[in-house]
């Protein structure tokens, strides 16, 4: 058995437990930081194309067989998701080196984040309810810290929100767990998947898809449950808002497909509609919602609720095409939002608000940066050479193919939206005359993790074609839970 | 206990949603630890039998046992509901310090 | 707080309530106990000893000891799961191994999750320290 799949949760893991004893010591701590966020982002690259070469691979914790003991899975899904986690990571980790100044901050920022990566990294591998429930927290007991870290009047708000968020929705998750444990007695997704089959028609299991929809529902921020995501995402430091928005909203996303196409398979139609209802809210009331802003960061973060209703309707209309739409989408959206977020983090650092009306004059003052934020602009608006055109053109395709016209014309309306509060923000932002307040220039440095994640989503439309292959495959494997089923607990 | 344990955790669920409600931060905080013992009380209910006994080893093997996973797993979920009630208390600190009140509605930040 | 009374108490309490966290922790391997509820007990009595005596929480130099002891927990426990990926096993498999203890003649036996359950024991009294003793710092 190879340890390869175990290496993206120990080595973030072990990470942040040196960089705490390290404390003390910056130069070291730099070091530690930049080895290994390197070397977890080669892990996952590595474990991605592992996965591609030999299939679906699981890892057994504690040498436990499967239905008893807790397993780690990596398929194609977790395997996309893991690498786009780590390249928006690295990216995150990089920029907060220059955008938190104090070495004070940095002790306790670091420590966390790579709990958090440890945390999104166990989610995206776990095979085992129960454990997917302990990375959330994991996940989150970090973001609570880092986002309440550098005590705003902002941030304490935003830490209020979320934090009722995460324990309401722990509590359903945990009733939930309680619920499907008592009907089929194992925790295990693939044993689930297999012992579910008879019960399916008992209420509590419609019951218990329910809540677990409303907990990744909560988590990535659907319709009723997108109150808290505007808050939060705006008021977080900025790499931390560039991982909510990149990575975490989608951890959600991610397990709401694992449930619905490895348990819940033959519930998929009943709850078809009401997904594909909800997701198309979520982009309206979104978009509509990022036009009223006169806040960056607040159009920002309306706007990942607007496109996560995308992804979700892509999740949704449960065909291989849509399921690949979704994730290309998925991958897409993470690489530029989190850009973007980023580029909102430079313009704070210079004028000290993100507020629209303040900004101006930014092509004077740094074309570079205007380029980078038209990049980012016209990609998440769908301009094709960009990857924004390709991943809302598959998902119109699925949609057509699946005879999903009503979804498709809505969401086509919204990217109306989306395109044209993205380029009034841009015109402003770059274009407008502003010399009034007295500008600080921030760390150059600053811009290169925004024109790495820039150029990513301009690659990403360039060379679409094999990771759209790979999403389709991604897609296809979800499709046929027999091969995840037998590769958890062996042929039967 | 079949009548009981439902009961508990009905009245467990019944309080905790009423003081979530409340708009005292503190209140809150008793709020969301009721819940979380709610759904403990119901993970618990779920692995356990009629007249079992406790799940230890040297135990007489012809009266059956209780399923011992779910009180492991409410074990790690009392922990990590005890982190994040610990947050949560640190959080009504800083609240109580920056805003002088305990009052959630007058915690504003984001829209002035 | 700090009256006669309750300082008389603590003297008396704490010293057994720290023999029964430790209890607790030994035999938490095979029976009822572990690290998580020893070191709630051994917490709880050094909050009484500062509760009855008043120390003024040092941040500067005792609040160090704090946090090395729970970043050095969590590192032990780490480490012990690792120790299984080294040996041959996977990530967190158990060891166990009997060995023969002279003098008394008795068979002990000692298992690599009870090194995890210190290090658990380790996090929990220094976060709950660190932690009570942030809530109750007297700062307006």
């Amino acid at each position: 058995m190879t340890h390869l799949l175990v290496l993206p949760f120990i080595l973030p893991l072990g990470t942040a437990i040196l960089l705490l004893l390290l404390r003390p010591y910056k130069l070291a701590r730099c070091v530690t930081i930049c080895i290994s966020g390197l070397m977890t982002l080669w892990v996952n690259i590595s474990l991605l194309f592992s996965i591609q070469d030999h299939g679906i691979q699981i890892y057994r914790l504690g040498g436990w067989a499967p239905p008893f003991g807790i397993v780690l899975v990596g398929d194609l899904l977790s395997g996309l998701m893991i690498v786009l986690g780590s390249i928006i990571s690295v990216c995150a980790l990089f920029y907060s080196f220059d955008y938190l100044e104090q070495d004070d901050q940095q002790q306790i920022f670091h420590p966390l984040f790579f709990f958090l990566w440890a945390g999104t990294n166990g989610a995206f591998l776990t095979g085992d309810l129960f454990n997917l429930f302990v990375m959330f927290e994991i996940m989150l007991m970090s973001v609570y810290a880092l986002l309440t870290m550098l005590g705003d009047k902002k941030q304490i708000e935003g830490g209020i929100k979320l934090i009722s968020m995460g324990l309401l929705s722990s509590v359903m998750f945990l009733t939930a767990v309680g619920g499907i444990y008592a009907l089929c007695g194992t925790l295990n997704m693939a044993d689930l998947a297999v012992k579910i089959k008879p019960h399916i028609d008992h209420p509590l299991v419609s019951a218990v898809a329910m809540l677990l929809i409303a907990v990744f529902g909560l988590k990535a921020a659907m319709m009723p449950m997108h109150f808290w995501l505007p808050d939060v995402h705006s008021s977080a430091p900025t790499p931390i808002s560039a991982m909510l928005s990149g990575i975490l909203i989608k951890v959600g996303v991610y397990a709401l497909i694992r449930v619905f196409c490895l348990i819940f398979v033959d519930l998929q139609d009943y709850f078809q509609v009401f997904i594909i209802t909800l997701a198309c809210i979520t982009m309206f009331v979104g978009g509509m919602g990022a036009v009223a802003q006169g806040d960056f960061k607040r159009q920002l973060a309306y706007s990942s609720v607007s496109q996560v209703g995308y992804i979700l309707l892509g999740v949704g209309f449960f065909t291989v095409g849509g399921m690949g739409a979704a994730l290309f989408y998925t991958i897409s959206h993470g690489i530029i939002k989190s850009g973007l977020f980023m580029a909102a983090g430079f313009l704070k650092k210079m004028r000290g608000t993100t507020e629209l009306a303040r900004h101006g004059s930014m092509i004077k003052i740094s074309p570079v940066f205007s380029l980078f934020l038209l990049i980012g602009v016209a990609a998440l608006g769908g301009i094709p050479p960009a990857s924004g055109f390709f991943m809302k053109f598959q998902l119109v395709k699925a949609g057509f193919e699946g005879g999903f016209y009503l979804p498709i014309a809505i969401a086509l309306v919204v990217s109306l939206f989306t395109l044209f509060y993205l380029f009034k923000s841009w015109q402003q932002i770059c274009c407008m005359e502003q010399e009034e307040a007295p500008i600080k220039m921030p760390s150059r440095n600053l811009l290169i993790p925004v024109g790495i994640l820039a150029l990513l989503a301009l690659a990403l439309g360039f060379g679409a074609s094999p990771v759209i292959d790979l999403t389709q495959a991604a897609a296809e494997q979800l499709f046929a839970p027999e091969q995840y089923i037998t590769a958890v607990l062996g042929a039967r | 206990m079949k009548i009981l344990l439902p009961m508990v955790i009905g009245v467990l669920f019944a309080s905790g949603t009423y003081l979530i409600l409340q708009k005292n931060i503190l209140k809150l905080v008793l709020g969301f630890s009721l819940l979380g013992h709610a759904a403990n009380v119901i993970l618990i209910t779920s692995g356990w039998i009629g007249d079992g006994q406790v799940p230890i080893l040297g135990g007489d093997a012809r009266v059956p046992f209780v399923d011992p996973i779910p009180q492991a797993l409410v074990l790690t979920a009392i922990v990590i509901g005890f982190a994040a009630t610990a947050f949560l208390l640190v959080l009504a600190l800083r609240v109580y310090r920056d805003f002088h009140t305990s009052n959630i509605d007058e915690v504003r930040g984001s829209r002035g | 707080m700090s009256t006669v009374i309750f300082k008389t108490i603590t003297r008396a309490v704490v010293p057994l309530l720290m023999i029964f966290s430790l209890y607790l922790l030994l035999r938490g391997h095979q029976l009822p106990g572990g690290g998580f509820i020893a070191g709630l007990m051994t917490s709880s009595g050094i909050l009484l000893i500062y509760l009855a005596y008043g120390y003024r929480f040092d941040w500067k130099h005792r609040g160090a000891f704090f946090y090395y002891l729970f970043s050095g927990g969590l590192a032990l426990s780490f480490l012990v799961g690792m120790a299984g990926l080294f040996f041959g096993g996977t990530f967190l498999k158990s060891g166990v191994s009997h060995v023969h203890m002279p003098l008394i003649n008795e068979d002990w036996e000692f298992a690599s999750a009870a090194i995890f359950d210190f290090g658990v024991y380790f996090v929990v009294c220094g976060v709950c320290v660190t932690l009570m003793t942030l809530l109750g710092e007297e700062k307006a």
